[in-house]
């Protein structure tokens, strides 16, 4: 892989400092491929070519004065449209935000970013507030998946995962309140990382669910995730949920030795749900067969209500987010998109009882899931039920009846990686996913880097040669 | 529970909550909520008998001299 747009973050880090490239060349490298494929593949709400270019240079700058400000200088990223960021406006892809929302600030994950001389390509697209699907009747671009683009490319941090995949970044932001990290890295075919809640501050974002949003890292690789993770976590007093527990340097922690690992299987539901894609299940289960071939164990077990607690963390969510959104839904309910608004407005069909039972829940699925924890160092299942969906095929109405696998790890407030382990024979990238303990994201990114160096699912790219277009798309 | 039941719940709840939906929107929340309820209603288990909500709330938080 020697297109430097495909490059890891790690090779590219390298590769700046050995003089093989330089930050602008790499990044105009990444904002020609970005203007060149955005009007097909919906990646970015806004391309912030010249201010991207500014960083690179600085970058540079810095690298010939003999300044290394870490493994991120130079490397341009795409930062979620949800997330406060100098320079461009945050939209969360609906015409109700206010347009002076975080104006002219950095969201303190972005400001650690650029402080560590990272590049920002610009605002990639997001489902409405994080939680819709794509709305043509919007003016907001409709993302598409790069690996067939008639399929989704999830959300809600689908422009993100859409950036990294196609190479129009080397990482990215993105947000998780139910699975928007994962999803979209599961789908659009590299790593994600979703982590404990409070480990990177949330505040400068807008919210979804106050007590189960997080910001990750998404990547082509754990390696890469584990490098961005460790600009970004870290105690912030604007988020009153931001935890005061050391940073580790996470990348040191990835031995590629997982000898010591013990992983849970929950068979039912996560592995034997009668609607669990039969290539899903197969890829993840040969997945772990590499993994017990490095010398990690692997238990089948079961955790009890996870269907539960699936429905646990949508009521929570939705919930929340209804409580957040209420005065709007009542004054300007078509401004909304047409997917966005029915999603939200669930919020009102539940009662207050029903949010506080759905908190006992949480905490009785958190005593569960710590006792199996007791015994094994992850938790593995596969990071979806399905491979991407055609994108004609979904609806809001058709959700409540699909399994999910990634919500009951907000819900528990647990780290848990998305990553590649395979394709359909159709050609739609397959995942799996890792689950660690409270904080234990080195755990979780050593499992998943270890099966990385081993497979190379990760380091695959699609063929995007006939979706270039010349004229680029760059929306305000 | 009958659907015109489920109907003039859904209608009660959205008319509380100031909602104006279409038609169409309307008869899709009808569909949904059973569902919706029976998720709910699934989460009211024996075993939470002794269970506290996962909410915690802290008043010193306020007091930063405490």
């Amino acid at each position: 892989m020697s297109t430097p747009q495909f490059l890891t973050i790690k090779d590219a880090a390298a590769a700046l400092r050995d003089g093989t490239t330089t930050s602008v060349q790499l990044t105009e490298g990444i904002l020609a491929r970005a203007n060149a494929l955005n009007d097909t593949l919906g990646a970015y709400v806004v391309i912030t070519d010249d201010a991207a270019l500014a960083q690179a240079a600085a970058a540079d700058a810095d690298f010939a004065a003999g300044i290394d400000l870490g493994p991120l200088q130079g490397i341009p990223l795409a930062i979620k449209d949800i997330i406060a960021m100098k320079g461009a406006p945050t939209t969360a892809n609906s015409h109700v935000l206010d347009p002076a929302w975080g104006e002219g600030t950095d969201a303190p994950v972005v400001e650690r970013l650029r402080a560590a001389g990272a590049v920002f390509v610009g605002k990639s697209t997001t489902s409405e507030f994080a939680l819709g699907m794509p709305d043509d009747e919007k003016r907001f671009p409709i993302p598409h998946n790069p690996w067939n683009v008639e399929h989704t490319a999830a959300g809600s941090s689908s422009g993100t995962g859409i950036a990294v995949s196609a190479g129009l970044a080397l990482g990215g932001l993105g947000t998780d309140t139910g699975g928007s990290v994962r999803g979209p890295a599961a789908v659009n075919g590299h790593t994600g990382l979703k982590v404990t809640f409070g480990r990177v501050p949330k505040s400068g974002v807008v919210p979804l669910s106050w007590t189960l949003d997080s910001i990750g890292p998404m990547a082509r690789s754990a390696w890469d995730c584990a490098l961005m993770l460790e600009v970004m976590a870290g105690y912030d007093p604007t988020d009153p949920s931001a935890a005061q527990v050391a940073v580790p340097k996470y990348s040191e922690a990835l031995t590629g030795d997982i000898s010591d690992i013990k992983m849970a299987l929950p068979m039912p539901y996560f592995f034997d749900h009668e609607m669990l894609d039969p290539e899903m299940r197969t890829a993840v289960l040969a997945a772990v067969d590499v993994m017990t071939g490095l010398g990690a164990t692997k238990t089948e077990t079961e955790l009890k209500y996870s269907e539960e607690a699936k429905d646990a963390n949508y009521l929570i969510l939705v919930a929340e987010a209804y409580a957040y959104h209420r005065d709007n839904l009542q004054k300007r309910w078509s401004d909304y998109g047409r997917f966005t608004r029915p999603s939200l407005a669930r919020g009102a069909l539940f009662t207050a009882a029903d949010l506080s039972q759905a908190q006992r829940f949480r905490t009785k699925y958190s005593m569960d899931v710590a006792a199996l924890f007791l015994e094994h160092d992850v938790i593995v299942t596969p990071s979806a039920a399905f491979p991407a969906e055609r994108s004609n095929a979904m609806s809001v109405s058709k959700r409540l009846l699909q399994p999910s696998y990634t919500g009951h790890w907000n819900l528990t407030g647990l780290p848990a990686i998305a990553i590649p382990v395979g394709f359909t024979e159709s050609g739609l990238p397959l995942s799996m996913q890792i689950i660690g303990k409270p904080f234990a994201e080195e755990t979780v990114l050593r499992v998943a880097d270890a099966y990385q160096r081993a497979t190379d699912f990760h380091l695959q790219v699609p063929q995007t040669d006939a979706l270039e277009t010349t004229d680029s798309v760059v929306m305000a | 529970m009958t659907a015109a039941t489920h109907e003039e719940i859904v209608t009660a709840l959205l008319t509380a909550a100031g909602l104006t939906v279409s038609p169409e929107e309307k008869a899709a929340f009808v569909s949904d909520y059973p569902l919706l309820r029976e998720d709910a209603d699934a989460l009211y288990l024996p075993e939470l008998e002794f269970i506290e909500p996962s909410n915690k709330f802290d008043p010193a938080l306020y007091y930063p001299s405490l």
